[in-house]
């Protein structure tokens, strides 16, 4: 199809490292709405620092920039490249305040690029809050009072007329910055003080709280022709005052009315309409459950966390069908691959799946992190369970947190005096189910619960349920109606096992040998009225199973689930790589995950997804029906991988990490390596500078490749037969970092350890070739004078890498000298940049990340 | 609960838990996805006879809402969901849906596989069921021997004349088993209403002097109507303004000389995207039919269409080219579903502002 505007080329600004907020979302549809356009006939052209962007490799792209992310980084691309569009919607936040740069600096305009799916105002609206506010207000949409105010005595004052509580937000924030909920003067101070700060214009808006209604998302596409409709409607478990990031979230809406829905959705389309905003929108919604009255609270029409919700929890093709809009294809021409039925786009998608997302908090990490939940974001990812019943949702949910055994510990009562237990359901925690099901243990009444939390009494109605039906499992042991209630409303095989003081497999025997099969249903957008293949699927207890065997040469692959600080931030690019070239392999990967954020759910990199929490019993149902060839499991499932492999499944563990530990002090030089069990070929020298040997606030460390010093090369080929010994001694294929000290002015081995993550993705980003293409071929047994022979030569290279961690401790609020340490266990994210000479590099790496953790 | 079974005219059986009445029931089963609005549903009375199979897994969330009503006495046969919340956290804490359907003497059955019912329904078009206590061969045979009424807009149509008065425009409604939304249209509009039963005649409808008359929805398969019904509307269509709705469509339709087709498999729900000819837009709409016109009988030199359905190509609108005389498949006020179609209502106040004249 060619598209409407003679469109030749595009540009896409990435949205840069993840952080609290930004986990793999945008990358995911960077790779689907990028791969869309280029069928379209149209050029891509991405710019992002992020080193785990996948879709920064594999030529997802047609040409890919790894620049820093300013308005003079782009500026230079976009003179090189002369792109027709340009595409707003990827990048987060951050990239619209970029493309405010390009716009005031006439850069668009002189080089004739046009701003796609939105007309300028919108950058303005988004960058300022209270100008949506004003716009909203014109077109008869309910905002909430707030005000625009550059000190803290116009801030009392806008106080003296609305009242406290009051919520402050900086206007341009020049960071993802915060909400801040303020109770009295105190709470005011600090917020302004902290606002003012991250504001480029130096000032903040005040508003009237809020804080107790009902929070809905809804979010809508619209094309060109003002076509609009309506991709889902999900609802919070917390009322407002909770940060949505940190609620657990129901698609569809669980309380709400006919009338209420309908409410929300006409405001949506009218909104987008209105706004004329071509793509998709995310709109939240206030409601006052006495009144029935609403409140818009924010308009996001970039992708975010609720669009890739939408998207997992409905089955429908929302970044394929953005791309089309944004060639000004309209919703009724575009066409969909054939495993949708031809009108999907048009249809309106009705779920006969309840879905429910739970956060993941960092507090395993980061101790000194306050528990409490308000309107500052904490949670640093979350999963989704997706089930046929609201328990068996929540239930799944809280299983892939996989934190703690939420669900039997409703039986196991808090040693809580009465009047904490009051304050903790006034004042919400992280991870108040136990709080909540406690309550409920102790016979609180459910109307008294909902009006201390706010919390809708139709979900304590269902913590109830979930008492009852585990309190009859414990009652009685190897009971098939007990197990088989429980195990329809999402308890699992090692609940049971829990509360029978038994073994997990005598629980999974027992269950098959009465006849409680799991039973697979697909994730697709027209609850069952039409055939659609979305190839993704989620288990429950029911009379039909539609998931069979994968044809071909199947591998399952355990993605990474919940995104969690330092131990695996990063570990979802290497699943998503791994799925990428086992496909190319010929082999058909099938995904376990339950990540809806993760880039690895992208549609196109795995065969087939199960949305499955990964516990054992989980991983046995989906194998029962699959039966792979092989497995595949990355560091944090090693002990999965173990078992499994006992039981005789073929597992390929795959160990690679993070860095063990900080390196502080000296500079070290590593080799970098790769074997086939046989032979070992090095990749070439890297090193990591520790972060306070280049500038003060610098509290990570820095790793740079390739290492040119000619000395330095030449000494470590003298080395060169020790370290083929040594790694050949570990005996396993795979990648490997060589590190080495220096003793007496000379270099000796010091330690071999599994190539870290960060740096696979370093020298694959340095190289533009993966390495993790490398490490599976090995993995599967392939000699590497096979793996290898194209590899790009690295001593060619004349460009010199770096890259560096970034660190939440500004946006999780943690001033304590103790625990901002730079840790690799402590980083959300990693930027990389590169340039001539490794001074370059460094400058290119600073700049545009002024204000970010490194 | 008690265990029930649901039992299928093809011989399947479902095992659920049983909720609402404990009556053993039969009726034709249709399956709906809509995503809200399952009081509505319920007792809209198009579902007279019918049992209804949601694929929206939890319905009863909120209990039953004073303002959520689309009839006084819902007539359905059953309802069959995967999961019920048998609670109530509507204003008065007042009735849940178990309570209500107890009362109303409706059975329901959970637990039930309901997105392997609806693709069973897809492939089968509606079949009879029953919600029994046992699945045995008699149950079977009871139901296979069940003959379903046909007089289904007798047993749901008001018998007797009421008004639902207001200060504005004049409208009759004639009920084929009217659904509230159409007064609740009217009433924001101040019209003047007066309800008048299926059977009434054309002197009957033009001696209140009506400024416009509205066909309602109802149950039921239109060519089971008498003649007459027909009669009456070729003789209002030329008199006064006329707004036809569902049943009422595909009355009007036939009144201009269309036939009617049944569809295979029903279609319930809110999802369609329809195309308004005239303007190329695509809207969304609540839609509950089972049949639908024929759109090679439609006399063009007489009708336009004026809505489509782009899924399964039903006409979802009509219009008389020399008469202002319009008519929808799909139920323009909503409730449940999307509330873009209300305007349609704004057309037909015009239509009757512009019969009466400048006076207006």
């Amino acid at each position: 199809m060619v598209n409407n505007q003679g469109l030749q080329k595009i540009l896409i600004i990435g949205a840069g490292h993840n952080d609290i907020g930004r986990e793999g979302q945008h990358d995911a549809a960077v790779i689907q709405i990028g791969a869309a356009i280029h069928k379209l006939g149209i050029a891509v052209v991405l710019v992002d620092n992020n080193a785990y962007s996948v879709a920064a490799e594999n030529n997802f792209a047609d040409r890919v920039y790894v620049e820093p992310l300013t308005v003079a980084g782009l500026s230079r691309v976009i003179e090189a490249e002369q792109p027709d569009g340009l595409i707003p919607s990827l990048g987060g936040l951050h990239a619209v305040s970029l493309i405010q740069g390009l716009i005031r600096t006439n850069v668009l305009k002189n080089n004739h690029v046009r701003l796609l799916q939105w007309d300028s105002e919108i950058i303005d609206m988004i960058v300022n809050p209270a100008l949506m506010s004003n716009r909203l207000k014109a077109i008869g949409e309910p905002v909430i009072a707030s005000q625009v105010v550059a000190s803290d005595v116009e801030a009392l004052a806008v106080v003296r007329s609305i009242g406290f509580p009051v919520i402050v937000k900086s206007v341009a924030p020049r960071i993802e910055a915060s909400r801040q909920l303020c109770k009295d003067q105190e709470d005011l101070a600090r917020a302004l003080a902290m606002g003012f700060k991250v504001s480029a214009t130096k000032q903040c808006i005040v508003e009237q709280s809020i804080v107790g209604c009902k929070e809905l998302e809804f979010v809508g596409v619209r094309d060109k022709k003002d076509m609009a409709l309506l991709i889902s409607g999900m609802e919070n478990f917390d009322p407002v005052g909770i940060h949505s990031a940190d609620s657990i979230v129901f698609a569809p809406t669980q309380t709400i009315t006919d009338q209420e829905y309908q409410q929300f959705r006409a405001a949506t389309l009218k909104i987008m309409r209105r706004l004329r905003i071509n793509g998709s929108c995310h709109v939240q919604f206030a409601l006052d459950p006495n009144t029935q009255h609403y409140y818009v609270i924010k308009v996001t029409p970039y992708f975010d966390r609720a669009m890739a919700l939408a998207a997992r929890a409905t089955g429908y093709p929302l970044a394929r069908v953005v791309a089309n809009l944004m060639a000004d294809i309209s919703l009724a021409e575009l066409k969909l691959p054939s495993d949708y039925r031809k009108q999907t786009a048009l249809i309106e998608p009705v779920l006969d799946h309840i879905v429910c997302r739970i956060p993941v908090w960092p507090f395993n990490v980061l101790k000194k992190v306050s528990h409490q939940l308000d309107t500052v974001t904490e949670s640093t990812g979350s999963v989704i369970g997706i089930g046929r019943s609201t328990e068996e949702a929540l239930l799944k949910g809280l299983r892939s947190t996989d934190e703690s055994r939420y669900h039997v510990i409703a039986n196991r009562p808090q040693n809580y005096s009465e009047g904490e237990l009051i304050q903790r359901l006034i004042h919400p925690q992280a991870g108040r189910m136990l709080v909540l099901l406690e309550a409920l243990n102790r016979g609180y009444q459910i109307d008294e619960l909902a009006e201390l939390t706010k919390i809708d009494a139709f979900y304590f109605y269902k913590l109830q349920h979930i008492i009852e039906i585990e309190k009859a499992l414990w009652a009685r042991p190897f009971d098939v109606h007990a197990l088989g209630r429980a195990k329809y409303f999402g308890f699992t095989d090692e609940d049971a096992a829990d509360a029978w003081h038994t073994d997990v497999k005598k629980v999974h025997q027992f269950a098959l040998e009465n006849e409680i099969h799991a039973t697979f249903k697909e994730v697709e957008p027209t609850a069952g009225e039409f055939t659609e293949q979305t190839n993704t699927y989620y288990s429950t207890y029911e009379f039909d199973n539609e998931s069979q065997p994968q044809a071909g040469r199947p591998v399952v692959v355990i993605g990474t689930g919940a995104n969690r600080i330092g131990t695996n931030h990063g570990n979802d690019y290497l699943v998503s790589q791994l799925l990428f070239y086992l496909r190319k392999a010929d082999y058909q990967p099938i995904l376990i995950n339950a990540n809806p954020n993760s880039v690895a759910m992208t549609p196109r990199l795995a065969t087939k997804r199960y949305v499955e929490p990964k516990q054992y019993s989980d991983i046995l149902n989906i194998l029962a029906i699959e039966k792979p060839e092989l497995i595949f499991t990355t560091y944090h499932d090693y002990r999965l991988g173990q078992q499994l492999s006992a039981d005789g499944y073929s597992v390929v563990q795959i160990n690679n990490n993070l860095p063990r530990e900080q390196i502080k002090t000296n500079d070290s030089p590593a080799v970098e390596v790769i074997s086939d069990g046989m032979d070992v070929a090095v990749f070439g020298v890297s090193e990591i500078i520790a972060g306070n040997n280049l500038r003060t606030n610098v509290r990570g460390s820095l790793q740079v490749f390739p290492i040119r010093d000619k000395a330095e090369n030449q000494a470590i080929k003298a080395l060169s037969a020790e370290i083929k010994r040594r790694v050949l001694a570990f005996g396993v294929p795979g990648l490997y970092t060589v590190r080495l000290t220096i003793v007496d002015d000379q270099l000796q081995l010091a330690t071999i350890e599994p190539m870290s993550i960060a740096t696979m993705a370093l020298i694959s980003k340095a190289v533009g070739s993966s390495v993790t293409r490398l490490l599976l071929h090995v993995k599967l047994g392939e000699p590497l004078s096979k793996v290898m022979y194209d590899y790009p030569d690295i001593s060619a290279l004349n460009t010199v890498y770096v890259q560096a961690n970034t660190f939440p401790y500004n946006q999780l609020q943690i001033y304590d000298a103790d625990e901002v340490t730079g840790e690799p266990s402590h980083a959300t994210g990693t930027v990389i940049a590169h340039g001539e000479t490794l001074k370059a590099a460094l400058t290119a790496l600073g700049s545009g990340n002024e204000d970010t953790d490194f | 609960m008690a265990d029930r079974y649901l039992i299928l005219e093809d011989g399947s059986a479902y095992l659920g838990e049983g909720f609402g009445s404990p009556a053993v029931s039969t009726g034709e089963i249709v399956f709906n996805t809509s995503m809200t609005g399952y009081q509505e549903i319920i007792t809209n009375q198009i579902y007279h006879n019918q049992i209804i199979a949601f694929t929206q897994p939890t319905i009863g969330s909120y209990g039953i809402n004073h303002d959520s009503y689309e009839s006084i006495l819902p007539t359905v046969k059953g309802v069959v969901v995967r999961d019920v919340a048998s609670i109530s956290t509507n204003r008065q804490r007042r009735w849940s849906l178990d309570q209500y359907l107890k009362q109303q003497n409706i059975p329901g059955i959970s637990h039930i596989d309901t997105r392997h019912l609806a693709k069973q329904l897809r492939a089968s078009g509606p079949m009879k069921a029953s919600i029994v206590d046992v699945a045995d061969a008699h149950a079977f045979d009871q139901l296979g021997a069940t003959v379903l009424t046909n007089r289904q807009v007798a047993a749901v149509a008001t018998p007797k004349p009421f008004p639902n008065p207001g200060t504005g425009l004049n409208v009759v409604v004639v009920d084929f088993g009217l659904k509230h939304g159409i007064l609740r249209e009217l009433s924001k509009r101040a019209c003047n209403v007066t309800v008048l039963p299926y059977t009434a005649t054309t002197d009957e409808i033009i001696n209140l002097d009506p400024d416009g008359v509205i066909l309602s929805t109802g149950p039921g398969k239109p060519q089971d109507l008498p003649e007459s019904v027909l009669t009456m509307i070729q003789a209002i269509q030329k008199r006064v303004p006329l707004f036809a709705i569902g049943l009422g469509h595909e009355l009007f339709a036939m009144a201009n000389g269309a036939t009617i087709i049944k569809l295979a498999p029903e279609h319930h729900g809110a999802n369609h995207p329809i195309r308004e000819v005239i303007t190329n837009q695509i809207i969304y709409a609540s839609q509950g039919q089972g049949f639908a016109v024929n759109p090679d009988s439609v006399d063009r030199d007489k009708m336009i269409t004026t809505f489509v359905d782009l899924i399964d190509g039903t006409i979802q609108g009509l219009r008389l080219r020399d008469f202002p005389a319009f008519s929808v498949q799909f139920f323009p006020d909503g409730a449940p579903g999307p509330t873009e179609t209300r305007d349609i209502f704004n057309e037909f106040v015009e239509s009757m502002q512009q019969a009466r004249g400048p006076m207006w």
